[in-house]
């Protein structure tokens, strides 16, 4: 293997045989090399969430018609810097009758369930941690980690607004977990693994001509489960003052704001795996940083959806949130899928073209479906006139 | 790198370690200076009676419950999913059915207007 | 080298459970007693890792820990008034139930290891065919599949019955008028 053939496994290779000429017995060298490039890759993602900060600062900024940030360094890159170093600076204000274990616990785990994802994303062909052949309910399973950790957060503050704010939290993250699954089982219907590398080796047309209707509702689903706009009630400071994480200060709160952001990433990155074909593209299976510039792109378009989905919608109130999720989109997601497993039964010789043709017409009707009965219900009717009483008055 | 979960095991060892390394550094580094105000909790500056917060209780509780039943069924329906190229005509109507009637459950809830927040 | 390495986490991770388990019992905060409880179902999570089932691994996160521990957590956040209530739970014979217990550990443990497959190592290798495998298992007619179905039947009358007995509609119609 060459370092353009399968770049991770060439520089463990290096590392290996390094740390072999030192004299190291072979399995603490490989546990050492083990260590080290989970502690590199968690510090990277970390360091990467500074970065994605900035970006959503520019973006929003400059989708509300404003400049941004533009002091520190050309174009205000540097700017998340001189936050970070603010943030670590504050005093930690610890309220009295906190629980401290489970307050200084809560943001601790909010960020380690998210890092926990990145061991089993497939960044290129050969370029992955770690992998599970039960990813997709891995990632479920590490995403109720964090859920208890907010609510835990909100009851440690030994604060009722902290309470409260963590029941609807809590409440509402669990209520848009159920049409995340069912949209994310789409994905392991068509490649029949939860494994990410099947899934990602099976997209040979892409899941999200497939099921569009799936990763719109995935997309959705995460949106809320980030809790960003149009699903940011429970931070928002005019609802419940900041919910969960009133009591939080400096470099704690700065951890569950980190946590929020690299939640959001790690959802588009998942976006991109599961509906857009991963590292897919020509060339990627023979170079894999081919796949890594492919993913790259991918993962900047589900997450520049995002932003501007941000950007542009209101707020939802919660009782609107939850009748979306459970009369909206779990009833369409299974819906879905039963309509998916029909049709997949019914067309099980054809050539790959005439099954995409099908699967996408079935999702496009039923979105037409879907939207129409939605309108019917939702739309207030037009209210008559009188034109007497105009002229009256 | 041959064992997936061995690596997993080690992401979830150092995950929680550096985010706790972080918040110890920072404890270092920032000032302390408790003062009983600052350390009283939050109320919007003024006494809320101790009651009122927790109206309507039982609402936040039905919520979870509903998770609770449709996240066994999801979980039921990934390994069938993933067996499902092996599996002869009749699991299709298997899985149909099993789909079905929890999508019974849901409209029933529904119309019993348990799934209305309030 | 490894294998006692790995007996050696195995060892740590039983400890963990039968501690948690304990602290968990004896706790005299609710809320620490449901958060010990976590701690014991992740460390079976651990555990179905180590026996090869990863998948069983994640199941028992996303239900147990993910919807049954945050069902009980809300229990007990909605029925208490104050955090800092606590009961005190020392009972008055604990050496007689402590005796009784042991006994019962002592008749299993005996009993256990008649059975071979106990004696076996253990791994971290998966399992690659049991989730297929699994899916089979449940649908075939001959094996599982009427339990299934029958799994779907028992989540309705769950739900029926949870919200028969939570739900109350005389406040509800009272709101809607």
């Amino acid at each position: 293997m060459t370092f353009w053939t399968d770049p991770i496994n060439w520089v463990l290779q290096i590392l290996e045989n390094l740390l072999a000429s030192w004299g190291l017995n072979h399995v603490l060298s490989i546990f050492i090399i083990n260590f080290l490039t989970v502690v590199i890759y968690c510090t990277m993602i970390l360091v990467f969430v500074f970065f994605l900060i900035w970006l959503e600062r520019k973006l929003i900024a400059r989708m509300q018609d404003r400049l941004g940030p533009n002091r520190v360094g050309p174009w205000g890159i540097l700017q998340s810097i001189p936050d970070a170093i603010k943030i670590f600076t504050k005093e930690y204000i610890t309220p009295v009758g906190v629980d401290k274990v489970i307050y200084n616990l809560a943001p601790i785990i909010v960020v380690a369930s998210v890092l926990v994802v990145w061991a089993i994303i497939p960044v290129a062909p050969r370029w992955f941690a770690a992998d599970l052949n039960v990813g997709v309910l891995y990632i479920i399973a590490v995403g109720e980690l964090g859920i208890l950790m907010v609510m835990m957060a909100g009851w440690s503050s030994n604060n009722k607004f902290a309470l409260l704010g963590a029941f609807r939290t809590s409440a509402q993250l669990v209520s848009y977990e159920i049409p995340m699954a069912l949209a994310m089982l789409v994905p392991v219907f068509m490649a029949r693994s939860m494994s990410l590398n099947t899934i990602i080796t099976n997209q040979s047309v892409w899941n999200i001509v497939l099921a569009p209707v799936a990763f719109i509702i995935y997309f959705l689903c995460s949106l809320a489960e980030v809790g960003r706009a149009p699903f940011d009630l429970l931070e928002a400071e005019s609802e419940i003052v900041a919910g969960y994480h009133i009591e939080y200060s400096g470099l704690k709160f700065g951890m569950f704001f980190v946590g929020d952001f690299l939640h959001a990433f790690t959802i588009s990155v998942l976006g991109a795996v599961l509906f857009l074909g991963g590292w897919r593209g020509p060339g990627a299976e023979q170079y894999p940083l081919l796949g890594f510039v492919y993913m790259t792109v991918k993962i900047i378009l589900v997450y520049m959806l995002m932003m501007v989905v941000r950007g542009t919608l209101p707020r939802l109130r919660i009782d609107q949130m939850m009748d979306f999720t459970w009369k909206v989109m779990t009833p369409l997601m299974m819906g879905l899928l039963v309509g998916m497993i029909i049709i997949d039964s019914l067309i099980v010789g054809l050539s790959p073209w005439l099954r995409t043709g099908a699967f996408l017409a079935f999702n496009v009707i039923g979105a037409v479906i879907t939207l129409w009965a939605l309108g019917k219900h939702t739309m207030p009717k037009p209210q008559e006139f009188p034109l007497e009483d105009l002229n009256a008055s | 790198m041959a064992e997936p979960w061995l690596l997993v095991a080690f992401f979830f060892l150092i995950a929680p370690l550096l985010p706790a390394a972080g918040i110890f550094v920072a404890g270092l580094l920032a000032p302390k200076k408790p003062n009983p105000i600052k350390e009283s909790t939050y109320e919007c500056g003024i006494e809320v009676p101790d009651e009122s917060w927790v109206q309507f209780k039982g609402h936040y509780y039905i919520f979870v419950l509903v998770y609770l039943v449709f996240d066994v069924e999801v979980v039921f329906l990934y390994p069938w999913a993933v067996a499902y190229s092996a599996l002869p005509i009749y699991a299709v109507v298997e899985g149909i059915l099993f789909i079905g009637i929890l999508a019974a459950a849901l409209i029933y809830i529904w119309k019993k207007g348990a799934l209305v927040w309030r | 080298m490894p294998l006692n390495l790995l007996y050696a986490v195995f060892i740590f991770n039983a400890i963990v459970i039968l501690g948690s388990a304990i602290c968990s019992v004896t706790a005299r905060n609710l809320i620490h007693a449901a958060l010990w409880m976590v701690l014991s179902f992740f460390s079976i999570a651990i555990l179905f890792v180590f026996m090869g089932i990863g998948f069983f691994a994640v199941i028992q996160i996303t239900i147990y820990i993910g919807a049954i521990a945050v069902l009980i957590l809300f229990a007990i956040m909605l029925t208490r008034r104050s955090m800092q209530e606590q009961e005190d739970k020392r009972l008055k014979n604990v050496w007689v139930a402590l005796l009784a217990v042991g006994g019962v550990l002592t008749v299993l443990v005996m009993t256990l290891r008649q059975i071979p497959i106990f004696g076996e190592s253990i791994s971290t290798t998966q399992v690659d065919e049991m989730v297929p495998a699994l899916g089979k298992a449940l649908t075939e007619p001959a094996q599982y599949g009427l339990l299934f179905e029958l799994a779907s039947v028992l989540l309705l009358a769950a739900l029926i019955g949870a919200i028969y007995l939570a739900f109350d509609r005389k406040k509800a119609e009272g709101e809607e008028k």
